[in-house]
């Protein structure tokens, strides 16, 4: 059986072309060799090629067949469209922008995406609503259209933000800098509160690699994926701090001021929820973490205390991605502001359920008259 | 086929009951009497009996047999042993309360309940850790003991905050009433943000029907129920506010100090999600909402202002002081010059081929 992975460098890619191998495939990765990692073994071949491009694909697929093709990285629809006739199984890689609701939240009511985000939640329509949703959304209608049409049977993931060994562009460098430069405050936006789903890079690829072992119950399926249970924006730079020895106070800006802390959701979205249902992978391929968040946070950051030590500086494509400056204004605001409400007298009220709940029998009322 | 509803004047009740007549049972509703509604119908029979004592329970039941049971109120691990004998088929509410971490955030780690939470999900382990959690948790045990010990096939299920007409404590109307009162500005803590699971009535009561109608699926089963989609503190006020033509400006405050939103929020402001994971009745039971949160809203709301018009004006006066001080801040917020950059998604995306890295050097 030979397999091909689009991609591979990527911080799913060594766990799925392993994963690959440990099923008896023979696997070669196409990407554009910008790149490359040792977790790959070496045996597996390499078809440099950009994987953007007809005019690149084609000529180094032509005469080549392949039982099944990961596509995880390229244009994906392009991929699409150039595989057909090589394989009778493509699985790929897409994302929740094509969700109406992730970049204008204001498209939906109530605002934001529906919590938790079904796989049949409503999509973006057209450019001029999201260009980058769109492109994504197209891409899902192209594969599944060329399912429908009987070229290869198909599967889409949603991957959430992926974290772990060898992510790119690590949200975690952020989180982790403070930590090292002993900063108490951080800065968050309405406290942090916004559930982000993301998924822990073997995790992710397991799901990918159940739907390789379950070819009939993932036909024409698009599927969130993402961890099982999801963790707030606070909890996350808690938990990063935690494994550096550290803890954060963390101050609450409301939401239209926090500058600082933008860059700590994915793409610059807004504090609306981004939880996705996993309810369709649980069921229709028996999805379950390999490892619980608890333990892959602390796995990743890890990881790059020792493989990537400041990540060569390049953490951000930001000119100044740490931000401490605007961060220390926000905060000496957030602290006036402290000072001024802790001079607000008040006295807690006692809360009890709505429900009487009688200590003796026969009374109409119970003790709170209820 | 007879059924008894323990119960029966709360907000799902009357779904249930005429549910229950719907499928052919002929139904009596057991409780205390202090309350009637006017949806549930003449014909049924009421015991009139205190459904929180085994004296009361057992005065009530006396010579009676029933095909099934739902008991939706009462102390139901007393219930659930009084009826030992009087039904093959018992079907009781609980709540989400039994979950560790939601009323001490700090017991687990990251704190607050698992998001979503399952069922699996660790409950309250004794009294010491908290008395209410500890005697829900306790009365699902005595239930599913009662269940594996075949006195009956049970189910059980863990209703969220429910909404809906006939609902008995309202937050609903410190909302509305700010509507009325025309103020712009509400203070939430931390914008609102936390997510509450909630169920509107007749969902809840599809919900618990839909366990009479398959008692093998549900058989020893413990559920999570709640609508379909969860909504935040903000979207739950604007939804609201919306059905009355009106928006809000949300004004975010640290938790600890938004005192004026404790009156609708409960838990002390506790601003943890709280958030049911239902994929167990989506699976066994085919649970899907009969009405949309977005419709079941604007439906409670009409409810309420026709039904149980409420005048007694709230007072603002700590809102108002808290506001003042959330305007200042804004002010010096507002001053600081920000001028946002455009994120661009990390991997590389060229434009032509033959780059070695793209225009953006990824």
């Amino acid at each position: 059986m030979k397999a091909l992975v689009i991609g591979g460098t990527g911080p799913t890619g060594p766990y799925l072309v392993n994963g690959l191998i440990a099923r008896g495939y023979e696997v070669a990765m196409l990407h554009r060799g910008t790149h490359e990692l040792d977790e790959n073994p070496p045996e597996v071949e390499h078809i440099h090629v950009d994987p953007h491009f007809r005019e690149t694909l084609d000529p180094v697929l032509q005469g080549r067949k392949f039982d099944l093709v990961i596509a995880t990285y390229g244009r994906i629809r392009i991929i699409a469209e150039a595989l057909i006739g090589i394989t009778p199984r493509l699985i790929t890689i897409g994302g929740p922008p094509s969700y109406r609701g992730m970049f204008n939240p204001q498209d939906n009511i109530p605002p934001g995406m529906p919590i938790p985000t079904p796989e049949n939640a409503q999509r973006i329509e057209s450019t001029e609503e999201a260009s980058f949703g769109w492109l994504i959304r197209q891409t899902e209608d192209t594969i599944m259209g060329f399912h429908k049409a009987g070229h290869y049977n198909a599967t889409t993931f949603r991957y959430p933000m992926v974290y772990g060994p060898n992510a790119i562009g690590s949200l975690e460098w952020l989180i982790m800098k403070r930590a090292q430069d002993k900063r108490r405050q951080i800065a968050l936006a309405d406290s942090g509160l916004s559930i982000v789903s993301r998924g822990y890079a073997q995790n992710m690829a397991h799901a990918v690699l159940l739907a390789v072992d379950k070819p009939d119950a993932a036909a024409g399926k698009i599927y969130n994926c993402a961890d099982e249970q999801a963790i707030t924006v606070a909890d996350w730079a808690q938990m990063i701090a935690r494994c550096m020895n550290w803890e954060f106070e963390i101050c609450g800006i409301p939401e239209l001021y926090a500058h600082a802390s933008r860059d700590f959701l994915p793409l610059d979205t807004s504090t609306h929820h981004q939880l996705m249902d996993l309810y369709q992978i649980r069921n229709d391929l028996g999805y379950k973490d390999i490892v619980p968040m608890q333990k892959a946070i602390p796995l990743t950051v890890e990881w790059m205390l020792k493989h990537r030590p400041d990540n060569d500086g390049k953490f951000s494509n930001r000119e100044d991605p740490l931000n401490y400056a605007l961060e220390d204004q926000l905060l000496a605001i957030y602290n006036e502001a402290q000072a001024k409400f802790q001079k607000v007298p008040f006295r807690k009220k006692e809360v009890h359920h709505p429900y009487p709940h009688p200590k003796v029998a026969g009374q109409a009322r119970d003790h709170r008259n209820r | 086929m007879k059924a008894l509803v323990i119960g029966g004047t709360g907000p799902t009740g009357p779904f249930i009951i005429n549910g229950l007549r719907a499928r052919g049972y002929e139904t009596a509703m057991l409780h205390r009497g202090a309350h009637e509604l006017p949806e549930n119908p003449p014909d049924i029979e009421h015991i009139h009996s205190d459904p929180h004592f085994r004296e009361t329970l057992d005065e009530g039941l006396a010579g009676r047999e029933f095909d099934l049971v739902i008991a939706t109120y009462g102390r139901v691990r007393v219930i659930a042993e009084a009826l030992i004998g009087k039904t093959p088929r018992l079907i009781a509410i609980g709540g989400a309360v039994c979950y560790r971490g939601m009323m001490q955030p700090g017991a687990n780690t990251p704190p607050g309940m698992p998001i979503p939470t399952r069922e699996d999900a660790q409950r309250i382990a004794n009294r010491e850790e908290f008395e209410f959690g500890w005697l829900i948790r306790h009365t699902e045990d005595t239930v599913m003991e009662a269940h594996a010990a075949g006195h009956y096939n049970a189910t059980m299920f863990r209703y969220p905050m429910v909404y809906g007409p006939n609902s008995i404590r309202s937050l609903e109307w410190h909302i509305i009433k700010r509507v009325q009162a025309k103020r712009r500005q509400i203070i939430l803590p931390e914008g609102g943000l936390t997510v509450l699971s909630r169920g509107y009535a007749e969902n809840m009561a599809h919900a618990v029907l839909l366990a009479a109608d398959k008692p093998q699926a549900s058989a020893g089963k413990t559920y999570n129920c709640a609508d379909e989609q969860g909504l935040t503190v903000a979207q739950w006020v604007q939804m609201i506010a919306r059905s009355m033509d009106w928006e809000f400006e949300i004004c975010s405050l640290p938790g600890s100090y938004a005192y004026s939103a404790a009156d609708f929020l409960l838990y002390h402001n506790s601003v943890h999600h709280q958030i049911m994971d239902i994929a167990a009745i989506r699976e066994d039971l085919g649970y899907r909402d009969v009405v949309r949160m977005q419709d079941a809203i604007p439906r409670t709301i009409n409810w309420m202002l026709k039904h149980r018009p409420d005048t007694t004006p709230l007072d603002y006066t700590m809102e108002d002081r808290l506001l003042a001080v959330y305007n200042q801040t804004k002010a010096e917020l507002q001053k600081i010059p920000f001028t946002p950059q455009p994120v661009h998604h990390s991997y590389a995306h060229p434009k032509q081929p033959g780059e070695g890295r793209d225009h953006r050097n990824r």
